[in-house]
């Protein structure tokens, strides 16, 4: 297991970065997006849009409804075809690839309306997003090899620390459909996480929870990206976006219309008028 | 069923039943129950209750298989019987045409037979009477004299049979002159199960590739046009299938074992199909319960979300199709064994929808469901079968046809009342929250988080006890990653 070794080396030296106090300026590029385009028929639901994302980062895309992040999103991570642009993690084109395949290349995701496999326990909702990093296969299973055997014992290790990382453990052997709301959307992030990604895409993931929820999420983000994994979300709980975001971007009818740190964003006209309406 | 004597619960919030009887307790009675049944009418039952026991047996089989498609990966399939055909004329086709006429007979006690009129016409052109050996199982094979018209009639797989009565009297070219078969060895058998099953996994992956992208209806559509496609080719390729009239097992080309024929009514025959039930029973339980399980069952939760967990959708659902075709093809195999002629007109779509049946009125996805739903729907067969007998039931007996009006009321009534099946529901294999503690102590290399800050108070339960409370991001994570071999 040699690419564990390296993605811990990897998160090994992103934690040094952060310690070292390295600023935003000293950190590489991980995701690079250049003039994405993607049209439905005639209508056009991202135009041009290019952004990229800082290695070690948590960037915030935002925008009114039906501005087109969710299409960005589907389109990062293979579920839409891009009709223009390119998509490089780490200097490698993902648009074309399958989200199976961009899922292998450290790119993971979590869905605005809760994709969870409903009556699976959680416990095993987290093993299919260990899918990737385990090897056994149809002879192993059907002779029960002792390498199936140890995987095995190991996947349910590890998935039950993905769940008490998200702070789920307790609800491990709950069917995913009998879970809170809130606690939903922390299994879709620990199923994602289980796929020991680069880079993590979280679709409005406070949608729907209360402040203390919304808290615990904010602060749960935080030790997501502690660990070395690089977060970009979608959100529209602005105190939320505000607060932890280094970079955002935000996107009206499908073009980008302003970036920057929270602080200038907050200040943005352009930014006003769009979630506001333009004042006659 | 009565719990074992159990300590009398505490007070502890909320025992339920589950804390007082194993969870694998019932499925281990269940299926205990069941085996030990199966060999009760294996050891003692009569040949009535032996054959509903076979048909049910394999009808099982047909449903696990199906299963894998239909209740693992989420997917329709209304043309199953293929894959049975294909696997029945797999191994008839492996058993007659490899099957070499006898050269030389020999030396036995003789006896003369009494022969009816059409076995006369046939005799007297070989020359010579006919010379039979009786059989223990009053079967009687030719030992000499009749050369010629064995000869005569072993190129034609057809006329053989044309008047097979098992018993007492045979016609002549029936008669079991033992020639060479490949098959024989006590192993051929399987070998032939083994390319049966090769297959129907090929038809499998063949129908598969190009209805990948297909879902719900429109796949069941595409499963049942491939059924037909097959039906129509083995009944109108003659010269491969025997075409309407199809092959018949008779004696000659029956596999050995331990001494005998294999005909459905033997011992070592219900012995193969039971442990071909078993083993389907078995691989599919422990498919379930593995990686390959658990993406099928991502697959049929929600596709998107699987492809995006990393799950190669594609691939998943051509070894689900390469499974579930072996199983039938395997289960044909055993099913041409026990009807003895193999027709294209068997393997149409009334068997696809019985296996359907079966396993929709058990409980899709389950495994006793598949097995259970076989039992009730084969064994209400019969029974109605009975209940239309006129020769025992005079003016009483149903019409035959009210068969399938019970099946159809049935399957209504369970719809209505239990549409995910009688016996669905996922059997146990939850862990309760100390078994789930337990997995952190186990090493694991897979989890990527260790360097993160612990979790606070509120999301993480006093769960810091293990070795997941690395203080701050400078100690030089001492967690999971260096915990290989």
């Amino acid at each position: 297991m040699s690419g564990l070794d390296d993605r811990g080396r990897i998160s090994e030296r992103l934690r040094a970065l952060h310690r070292d106090g390295a600023g935003a300026g000293a950190a590489r590029t991980l995701l690079e997006v250049r003039g994405l385009g993607k049209s439905f028929g005639g209508l056009r639901a991202v135009n041009d849009f290019s952004f990229e994302v800082a290695e070690g980062s948590i960037t915030a895309l935002i925008g009114p409804n039906g501005a087109g992040k969710t299409t960005a999103f589907n389109m990062v991570t293979g579920v839409v075809e891009p009709t223009d642009g390119s998509i490089l993690l780490d200097g490698a084109e993902l648009r074309g690839l399958r989200p199976d395949r961009i899922c292998a290349l450290g790119v993971a995701r979590t869905f605005q309306n809760i994709r969870l496999f409903e009556d699976q326990s959680a416990l095993e909702n987290v093993k299919v997003g260990l899918h990737r990093r385990l090897t056994s296969g149809l002879l192993g299973a059907l002779l029960r090899t002792r390498a199936f055997r140890d995987e095995e014992r190991e996947a349910a290790a590890a998935a039950a620390r993905y769940l008490d990382f998200v702070g789920l453990l307790s609800r491990g052997s709950e069917p995913a459909g009998g879970l809170a709301y809130g606690e939903r959307r922390r299994l879709e992030i620990a199923r994602a996480l289980a796929s020991a990604p680069r880079l993590l895409l979280l679709d409005e993931p406070a949608a729907g929870m209360n402040p203390q929820e919304t808290v615990e999420l904010m602060a749960l983000i935080h030790r997501i990206r502690a660990a070395g994994v690089t977060v970009l979300l979608i959100e529209h709980d602005m105190k939320l976006v505000m607060e932890i975001s280094d970079t955002i971007f935000v996107l009206d009818h499908g073009e980008e219309i302003a970036r920057g740190a929270p602080e200038a964003i907050r200040r943005d006209e352009r930014v006003i008028h769009a979630y506001l309406g333009v004042p006659d | 069923m009565s719990a074992p004597a159990s300590p009398p619960a505490p007070l502890a919030p909320a025992p339920g039943p589950a804390a007082r009887r194993p969870a694998w307790l019932l499925p281990a009675l269940g299926w205990g129950g069941a085996l030990l049944a199966l060999l009760l009418v294996g050891g003692v039952g009569s040949p009535f209750l032996v054959s509903i026991a076979l048909s049910i047996m394999l009808h099982a089989i047909f449903a696990l298989g199906l299963n894998v498609v239909v209740g693992y990966t989420g997917l329709l399939d209304l043309g199953y019987a293929s894959f049975i055909a294909i696997g029945a004329f797999v191994v008839s086709l492996g058993l007659v045409l490899t099957h070499q006429p006898p050269r030389d007979l020999p030396a036995l006690p003789v006896r003369q037979l009494v022969l009816t009129q059409a076995q006369r016409e046939l005799a007297p052109r070989a020359g010579v009477p006919l010379v039979v050996r009786e059989r223990p199982d009053l079967r009687y094979d030719v030992v000499a004299g009749a050369e010629a018209v064995l000869d005569a009639l072993a190129r034609d797989v057809r006329a053989l049979d044309a008047e097979h009565v098992r018993g007492l009297t045979f016609p002549v070219g029936q008669a079991t002159a033992r020639g060479s078969l490949p098959f024989a060895f006590p192993g051929g058998l399987f070998v032939l199960l083994a390319l049966a099953g090769a297959a129907g996994a090929a038809a499998g992956v063949l129908r598969g590739f190009p209805t990948l992208r297909l879902t719900g209806d429109y796949y069941a559509i595409v499963t049942l046009g491939f059924a037909e496609i097959v039906w129509l080719v083995t009944l109108n390729e003659d010269w491969l299938t025997g075409g309407a009239f199809g092959i018949k097992l008779s004696e000659r080309f029956r596999p050995r074992m331990f001494g005998d024929a294999l005909y459905d009514d033997t011992w070592q025959f219900y012995g193969v199909v039971l442990a071909a039930l078993a083993a389907a029973v078995v691989a599919s339980w422990r498919l379930e319960r593995s990686r390959v399980g658990r993406a099928w069952a991502a697959i049929r939760a929600d596709e998107t979300a699987a492809r995006s967990s990393g799950i190669d959708v594609d691939r998943y659902k051509l070894l689900a199709f390469a499974v579930s075709g072996a199983i039938g093809a395997v289960g044909g195999g055993l099913f041409a064994l026990k009807v003895g002629t193999i027709v294209a007109t068997k393997f149409d779509i009334w068997l696809s929808i019985v296996v359907v049946c079966c396993l929709v009125l058990g409980g899709m996805g389950t495994l006793r469901g598949a097995v259970a739903g076989a039992a009730l729907l084969i064994g209400l067969g019969e029974v109605l079968r009975l209940l239309s007998d006129t020769t025992s039931l005079g003016s009483w007996a149903l019409p035959a046809e009210a068969r399938f009006l019970v099946y159809g009321l049935v399957l209504v009534v369970v719809m209505r009342f239990r549409p995910q099946g009688l016996l669905a529901g996922r059997g146990g294999g939850g862990l309760d929250a100390g078994g789930l503690d337990a997995l952190l102590a186990a090493p694991s290399r897979l989890f990527t988080l260790a360097g993160a800050p612990p979790a606070g108070p509120a999301d993480a339960p006093a769960a810091s006890a293990g070795p997941t409370d690395a203080p701050e991001a400078g100690a030089p994570s001492a967690t999971g990653l260096e915990g290989g071999p």
